[in-house]
């Protein structure tokens, strides 16, 4: 057990495909850590509270806010961010091209935060309803568009996922 | 908005989390999911010194449906559950309330225990764990033992867990396939904290309501069979014995008049699936 308060703590994780191996302090947030210590600023820290959403990113493979995770216990784990996703598909990813054609963003702080937990949900379920895709997206917090446009773009996204499965 | 300094351990086993806990249990508190916890870090609403996370106890892990019931592991998540094959079947009560625990994206990571242990007042799992009576295990350096549901939690935030003790398991007993089961709750946001939820379990001869958002912790009264007028009266009644609890959202009026409306509505829908 670590006799100092605070003191550092090794960890080592799978990040975006990359291995990382850091010491970090256990009272340091995993969205802080991200976006401080491995500069990957994508993720974004809205309320800190796990009300808004900004935050979201994956860990092993599931949708969760980086702000209500401390970084040591991603020890031994998995995580990818919204730089993951667009890197992985050469490019922008199904639901980052419905996003555009729809006008789902605006100023844009929301959006990886809603891409991070689609990524997860419309990939994991087939045929999902328009009212199941509302309550993923309910986890989140947009100050811009009223949400009619992101559900629109989440809806086509669904379509064309499960078309090309 | 930062969590406080703080120190963390990761033990193995649930004997060594004992141990650890045991070492310097008034100023430790035990990590699963962090949903909660982690949020009153970041607010600074507690201090404790050292974090026992018990995210590596592989034992924990575990989802077990036996012929009397359901026991669930101190690390499964929410989601986990909610994804349990035979949920709908096993527990019927769990599988329709759930969906209404937090958001898709903290459901993921937060536990069913750890939201027992939290003791939220407006919490649907908490509720579920009062409704079905179930039993909840707690294990300690030199001992273990079961507390019932309704010994269990004892206030807003608080329960008979002493601060040495950790959550190992909790159990949902079984209900008889005839009995009606009905899940509701109103949140100005799906997701958020419910301004008030109710449960009902609709037997041969009784109706079981079950409430959070009115008090401090679940209410459970059980009425007879009642028809339409008389439920209504019921419930009413009911309302003003719990009062109901006014804040910055709603006021106690306001709670009082859910209940009377969603009290209804969930008795309605959990006659309609009884098969007695």
């Amino acid at each position: 057990m670590s006799k100092i308060l605070g003191s550092k703590k090794s960890i080592s994780f799978t990040f975006n495909g990359t291995k990382v191996e850091k010491e970090v302090e256990p009272r340091i947030l995993l969205s802080d850590f991200i976006r401080d210590s491995l500069g990957k600023t994508g993720t974004h820290v809205g309320c800190e509270h796990g009300i808004c959403g900004a935050c979201t990113i994956h860990l092993n493979g599931r949708a969760v806010r980086s702000c209500l995770t401390l970084a040591v216990q991603v020890d031994n784990c998995e995580i990818h961010t919204i730089e993951f996703i667009s890197g992985k598909y050469n490019g922008l990813n199904i639901i980052q091209k419905n996003f555009k054609k729809y006008f789902a963003l605006q100023c844009g702080f929301c959006t990886p935060g809603i891409i991070m937990s689609l990524c997860d949900y419309l990939y994991r379920n087939n045929n999902p309803s328009e009212q199941e895709i509302k309550d993923v997206i309910s986890g989140h917090l947009c100050r811009c568009t009223g949400y009619s446009s992101i559900i629109k773009a989440a809806v086509e996204s669904a379509k064309e996922i499960n078309n090309a499965e | 908005m930062k969590p406080p300094y703080l120190s963390y351990v990761s033990p193995k086993t649930l004997d060594e989390a004992a141990f650890l806990l045991d070492q310097d249990c008034e100023n430790s508190k035990i990590l699963a999911g962090g949903q909660s916890l982690v949020t009153m870090l970041n607010m600074r609403l507690i201090h404790p010194k050292i974090l026992v996370d018990i995210k590596n106890i592989k034992a924990l892990n575990s989802i077990n449906a036996t012929d009397e019931g359901l026991l669930i592991g101190a690390s499964v998540t929410q989601q986990e559950l909610l994804e349990y094959k035979e949920l709908s079947i096993v527990s019927p009560l769990l599988y329709k309330a759930l969906p209404w625990v937090g958001h898709y994206q903290t459901r993921t990571k937060g536990t069913i225990c750890g939201s027992i242990a939290h003791a939220d007042p407006s919490s649907e799992i908490p509720l579920c764990f009062a409704l079905l009576n179930g039993k909840i295990k707690l294990k300690s350096l030199k001992s273990t033992r079961e507390v019932r549901a309704d010994e269990f939690q004892t206030g807003m935030l608080s329960t008979a867990c002493k601060s040495n003790e950790i959550i190992e398991s909790v159990f949902f007993p079984h209900l008889d396939s005839k009995v009606g089961i009905a899940f509701n709750e109103f949140s100005f946001r799906k997701g958020d904290f419910s301004l008030l939820s109710v449960a009902v379990i609709y037997r041969e001869n009784s109706i079981t309501v079950g409430i959070t958002g009115m008090t401090d912790k679940p209410d459970i009264t059980v009425f007879p069979i009642l028809s339409d007028d008389k439920i209504e009266d019921a419930l009413n009644d009911l309302a003003w014995n719990l009062k109901g609890i006014g804040d910055h959202i709603a006021s106690a009026r306001y709670k009082r008049d859910l209940l009377r409306k969603i009290g209804k509505l969930t008795i309605g829908e959990a006659k309609k699936c009884q098969k007695f």
